[in-house]
This record gives structure tokens, sequence and C-alpha cells, in this order.
């Protein structure tokens, strides 16, 4: 039996990996995506900053007075872009100007500006932004007009602090009050703002639960595809009649299909590994932490625990994709049939990126705790927060659930209803 | 139990549709049995019946002595299936499918040799085995897949319509190898054909089914006598037009 069962796999294996379709769907296709998603990124990152930290702007300074010559110049000298001070010109050909030559800002001083602010009366500068593209990084940059109005507003109020209390430092007067954030996680305080500690685990809490659904779904087409093949082929007949126990069929098949699960996750780790190391090159502030600088580390058994949960949540999905396939007549029927399983990701997905399910009425938990998903995407978060009940819970679960599946589906494979039973599409569809 | 294969009053329903009959029939060992019978008329059923695929609805089917729904699991190491329209794994060559299927029936390595060699003669294919089979005709593939059901040496070889859709040249050659195999290993064999010429030339002994039932059984000389035609051909029309 031990023996037959390598004889088999290696069948699988082999069609598997000579299988072009597979090849690029589960190995190279993950690579290229992240490649490619995270090429973009770093560019509109990278455009993003630029123009966040470097904006092109034109002054029409119409005062010309000693005020406006500060604030021209103290502008030039702290801008890393372009600065271009224009003393005649109407606001309409600076506007002109400012969309043929590339800048982004076009800031009036009118005149009498330096005179009010002389007799205290409140001065008026006048800012356009111009906005071609409505794109993020512009998005990005379009606080830059009121950045540089309380630059300028906080300049005069020092200069005028300076005037009236030449001993004391300035910033006394303009923030009395400065704050220190700290926060508490698993009792722990740590020297990081909550804010950053949520957009950290967001940050991996929603990127990792999809890239773990889109390599499920890739081997749960394979699994019932590797049997609806067989039956398209016209094989399985052949392989029922063969000295070979149908439970074992099954296994195999299992067994090559969680085989490309891991592989695809490897290739789907190095491909994130990759994308992560060069987002964060350029200093996003939300993903240059990582969670063990924010002191949320998982202790061995918790990454032990994790795995495993990662591991049976892909055997249980695989194993139902098989009982699904049994009764599929044909690959495309097999297809469309795994096809209603993705609702089971997407469900507890939606759910705990919104919510945490415990924090449900019981009525909905149920029903939700009954998928193995719940488990998975959850499962972060319990062995960082060391909740080890909640994932031995889940696991024994999970043990069960795909026992149980992978009995029914044998006691089909065993039956003649894997060659009668049939659900075709094409038939329903006349 | 001196019968290779024993049918007994064997019925099968797919849902409400009575598929066979109270069929019964004997083949004795080492014989070639036919089955023949218009479209539909129940050959495949049978033929999947005693190959341990479908379980019959009433009724008892035994190979070599063994009960086909108790005892399917020793069936199925003495017995070899060749479905109709069958295929086979298109990424594997030739040569690595005989080395699966030897390798299900025999553990030693030279062993496993022995049948691929064994195939390699029953085939003719030469140096197309080491080609991927997706890239094989459909003569090509049935051959393989003769030669896949004869090399294990089964006691009893089971083949559904074995040169449908393939032309008279690759038909001879099948038919050819396998009348050859059968007579040199003594197997004992059930064969169902639309081509009367061939189960003459195959079958000591046919059966005609028609509508799940059998209607008629003989050896090919005794049918021809019985209804004085020439050949196979002429008895099957007539007898039915008759039924
Ligand atoms: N899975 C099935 N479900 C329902 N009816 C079936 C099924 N398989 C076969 N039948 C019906 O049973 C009858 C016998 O079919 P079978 O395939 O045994 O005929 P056959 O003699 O092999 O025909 P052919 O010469 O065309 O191959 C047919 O009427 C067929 O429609
Ligand atoms: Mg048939």
């Amino acid at each position: 039996m031990h023996s037959v069962l390598i004889v088999i796999l290696k069948k699988e294996v082999k069609e598997m990996l000579r299988d072009p379709k597979i090849l690029i769907g589960m190995i190279i296709a993950p690579v290229l995506i992240m490649g490619v998603m995270s090429g973009v990124m770093n560019f509109v990152m990278s455009s993003a900053k630029e123009a966040v930290l470097n904006p092109n702007v034109i002054i029409v300074d119409y005062d010309n007075s000693l005020l406006s010559n500060v604030v021209t110049s103290s502008l030039t000298s702290s801008s890393g872009g372009k600065v271009m001070v224009i003393g005649d010109m109407s606001v309409s050909k600076a506007i002109e100007l400012a969309l043929k030559e590339d800048f982004f800002i076009v800031m009036v001083i009118p005149k009498g500006f330096g005179y009010n602010v002389s007799i205290g009366r409140r001065a008026i500068v006048e800012l356009y932004t111009v906005m071609k593209s409505l794109s993020i990084s512009e998005g990005g940059a379009s606080s830059m007009p009121s950045s540089i109005i309380e630059f300028l507003n906080s300049e005069i109020v020092r200069e005028r602090i300076r005037e009236v209390a030449p001993n004391i430092d300035p910033e006394v007067f303009l923030k009395p009050i400065s704050r220190v954030e700290y926060s508490v996680v698993k009792g722990k305080v740590i020297n990081v703002p909550p804010q950053t500690v949520f957009s950290v685990v967001m940050s991996q809490s929603v990127f990792i639960p999809i890239i773990i659904m889109i390599i499920f779904i890739t081997a749960m087409q394979f699994a019932s595809t590797s049997i609806a093949l067989e039956k398209e082929y016209k094989t399985l007949e052949t392989l029922l009649t063969l000295p070979v126990s149908r439970f074992t069929i099954l296994l195999a098949k299992l067994m090559s299909s969680v085989m490309l699960a891991v592989l695809g996750s490897v290739s789907f780790m190095f491909a994130y590994m990759y994308y992560y190391t060069s987002v964060t090159s350029f200093g996003l502030p939300t993903i240059n932490l990582s969670l063990s600088d924010i002191g949320l580390t998982m202790t061995p058994i918790g990454l032990l625990l994790t795995g495993l949960t990662l591991f049976l949540s892909m055997v249980s999905s695989l194993v139902l994709a098989l009982l699904i396939a049994v009764f599929a007549e044909d690959v495309r029927s097999a297809q469309t049939l795994v096809g209603y399983l993705y609702f089971l990701m997407i469900i507890p997905m939606m759910v705990s990126m919104f919510t945490d399910v415990s924090s449900l009425p019981m009525l909905l938990q149920i029903p939700l705790y009954l998928i193995p998903y719940t488990y998975t995407l959850a499962s972060p978060r319990a062995a960082l927060l060391e909740n080890y009940g909640f994932l031995v819970i889940g696991i024994v679960y999970m043990v069960v659930f795909s026992i149980a599946v992978l009995y029914i589906a044998s006691k089909f494979f065993k039956s003649e209803k894997v060659l009668t039973a049939k659900i075709s599409f094409r038939r329903s569809r006349r | 139990m001196d019968f290779a294969v024993e049918v007994e009053r064997l019925n099968k329903f797919y849902g409400k549709f009575h598929a066979l009959k109270d069929v019964s029939f004997n083949v004795n060992s080492g014989e070639i049995y036919g089955l023949i019978g218009p479209n539909g008329a129940g050959k495949t059923t049978t033929l999947r019946i005693i190959a341990t695929l479908l379980s019959p609805s009433s009724g008892v089917v035994k190979v070599f002595g063994m009960n086909v729904v108790n005892d399917a699991d020793k069936v199925r190491r003495i017995i070899s299936y060749l479905p109709e329209e069958a295929g086979a794994y298109k990424y594997l060559t030739g040569y690595e499918y005989l080395n699966f299927m030897a390798s299900l029936y025999v553990k030693d390595k030279a062993e496993v040799k022995k049948l691929i060699e064994e195939a390699e003669l029953i085939c003719g294919l030469n140096g197309r085995l080491k080609d991927k089979i997706g890239t094989y005709s459909k003569g090509m593939l049935r051959r393989l897949l003769v030669a896949r059901s004869l090399m294990i040496r089964p006691k009893l070889a089971i083949l559904d319509e074995p040169t449908a859709g393939l032309d008279v040249i690759h038909s001879q050659y099948v038919r050819r190898i396998i009348k050859d195999y059968a007579k040199r290993n003594n197997v004992t064999m059930i064969i169902s054909s639309h081509n009367m010429l061939e189960v003459e030339y195959l079958c000591d002994r046919v059966a005609l089914i028609h509508e799940g039932r059998i209607i008629l059984e003989g050896s090919p000389s005794e049918l021809k006598n019985k209804f004085s035609a020439s050949n196979l051909e002429e008895v099957f029309s007539k007898v039915v037009k008759l039924a």
C-alpha cells in the first residue's frame, strides 16, 4: 500500500510539474504579480514623495515689501523644488506658465501684504494648486499650500515673539503643550503611538490573507482539476480498476495538491519579502516598522501553532475541493463548483477585516467558526496575543473537519457514483 | 468454479431505467467471449460490472469464483479493463505510462522492466514511446492502451470495443495482437465490438445483447448455421429486426 501510494504520487507530481498552466499559475504568476505590484508601488510612492517634498512654486509678488521678500527668500531656501519669483505678471499668465512648465503651486502675494501685517491686520496670500492628473501623488501634495501658510504664519509669529521677548524660546508660546505617545500591547508599554501599531498590524493582516486566499484558490483549482481531468481524459475508469485502493488514489491527489500549495506559498513568500523590503526602502512610515519593532513578537509555540493552522486550513480546503470534484463531470464544472467555495473564504475575511469574530452575536459566531478559514484568518492575531487555546481548538477542529470530509469523499469515490453522478453545467443549460 | 466468468440473472438500473434484464452467461477459462449488440444495448454496462466499476442492482457476477462486489479488491488484481474511448495521461511519455501501470502490479524493478518489454512488443510503438502521450494519434494511443492492459498478464482481460475509431491497418494490427496474446498466454477475454468481422475472427463464442437482454448465444459458426447466414452481420440484422 505504501509503495503504491508513492507510485501514484510520483505520477501526480510528474503531471503537475509538466503542466505549464500549473507552473505559470502557481509559481511564476505570484512572483510576477508581486513584482509588478511592488514596481508600481515603488514608482507611485517615489513620485508622490518627490511632489510632496519638492513642489515647484511660482511666486507672483505684487507687494515687493520687506516682509514679502522675507517670505520668498525663506521659501526659496527651504524648498527642494524649483521656486520662481516674478514681480509683474497677471495671475492667469502665471497659471498658464505653471501648466506649461510643470509648476505645482502659484502663490500670489497681493499689494499691501507687508503693510497689513505691520499694522496688525490679517494679510492674505492666494495659492493656486495645479491639479493635472488628480493622481495619488497630487493628492499627497495637495496639503502643500496649507503647510506653506502654516510655515509662513509661524515664521512671522516667531519674529514677533523675538521682538517682544528676546530671552524666551518662541516655541514655548507657539506650542505650550507637546505630546509623548505610548501604546499598551499585551500589557506592555511600548514607545510607539497607537496609530502606528494599528497600521502595522492592519497592513499585515490585510495583505497576508489576500495572499493566502490566492494560494488556496489556485491549489483548490488544481486539486479539483486533477480529478476532473481523469474524467475528462477518460483515465478514471482505468484507474479505478487497478489494484489500488480508492482511498490511496484520493490521498495521492491530496498530497500532490498540498505539495503544490506549499510550493506556491514558498514562491509567494519570497515575492512578498522582496515586495516588503522594496517598499520599506523608501521609508513609508506605516510599513517601516515590523511587528517585532512594536513589541509584537510570536513565541516559537505561537509560530508553530500558526504554521500548523495555516497548513491544516490548506488541507481542509483541498479536501473540500476533492470532494466537490468527485461529483463534477468535467474540468469546467469542477472549477465552477470550487468557485462556490470561495464564499467560504471571503465571508470570514470580510468579517475579520472589520471586526473580531468573538465580538459578534452568538448566532453569527457559530456558522463562522464552522468555516476553517475563520481560524486561518484569526490565527496570526491570536498567536501575537498568546491566545493559544483558540489556536489549539482551531487545529483540532480542522483535523476533524479534514478527516471527515476525506472520509465522505472516499466513500463517494468508492461507490459507483463517481462514474454515474454527474454535475454538469452544459446539460443544465440545455 | 470451473468458469472464468459467471454472470447470473444480472440486473442493472440507472435510476428508473432498466439497462440490464436478467442477463446470464458463462465464460470458459481461456476463451475469447464476444458481446455484440446495437448501440445502447447494455454491453458497456455489463463489462463495467464485471470490471468492478458498477455494482449490480441484482444478480451475481463472479470472476474466477470471486464475487465482483464483495471481493472487488481481489478481482482487480487479476483483471484488466480497457474502457471504450479510454485516454491516457498526456504529460507522461508512453514509456512512463507503462512504467506507472506496471509498478502498480509488481514491486521488483526487474519485473517491472520485464512487463514494459512485453508491452513494447505488443504496442510496436518503438521510439515513439519516448514521446509524450499528448502527441500520439488515436491509433497509437489505442495500441498503447491495449499493451497496457495485456502486459500485466491478467487472468481476465475485458476489452470494450478495442478497435473502435481505428483505421483498417491499425484495427488489423490490434486484432492480431489480441489473438496472438490470448493464444500464447491462455488469457480469458471478454470483448465487445460493433465489427462483426472482428468478432468472427477473434471470438470463440458470442452473445447478442438487445435492449438489456441476451437474445442469442453460440459460436460464430453455430449462429451462422442456425440463421443460414454467410456472416455474423447477417445474423445480427436478422435477429435485431425480429426482436
Ligand atoms: N450513467 C448512466 N446513467 C444513465 N443511463 C445510462 C448510464 N450509462 C448507460 N446508460 C444507459 O444504459 C443503456 C446501456 O448503455 P451501454 O453503455 O451499456 O450500451 P452499449 O451497449 O455499450 O452501447 P454502445 O454500443 O453505444 O457503446 C443505454 O440506454 C444508456 O443510455
Ligand atoms: Mg459501449
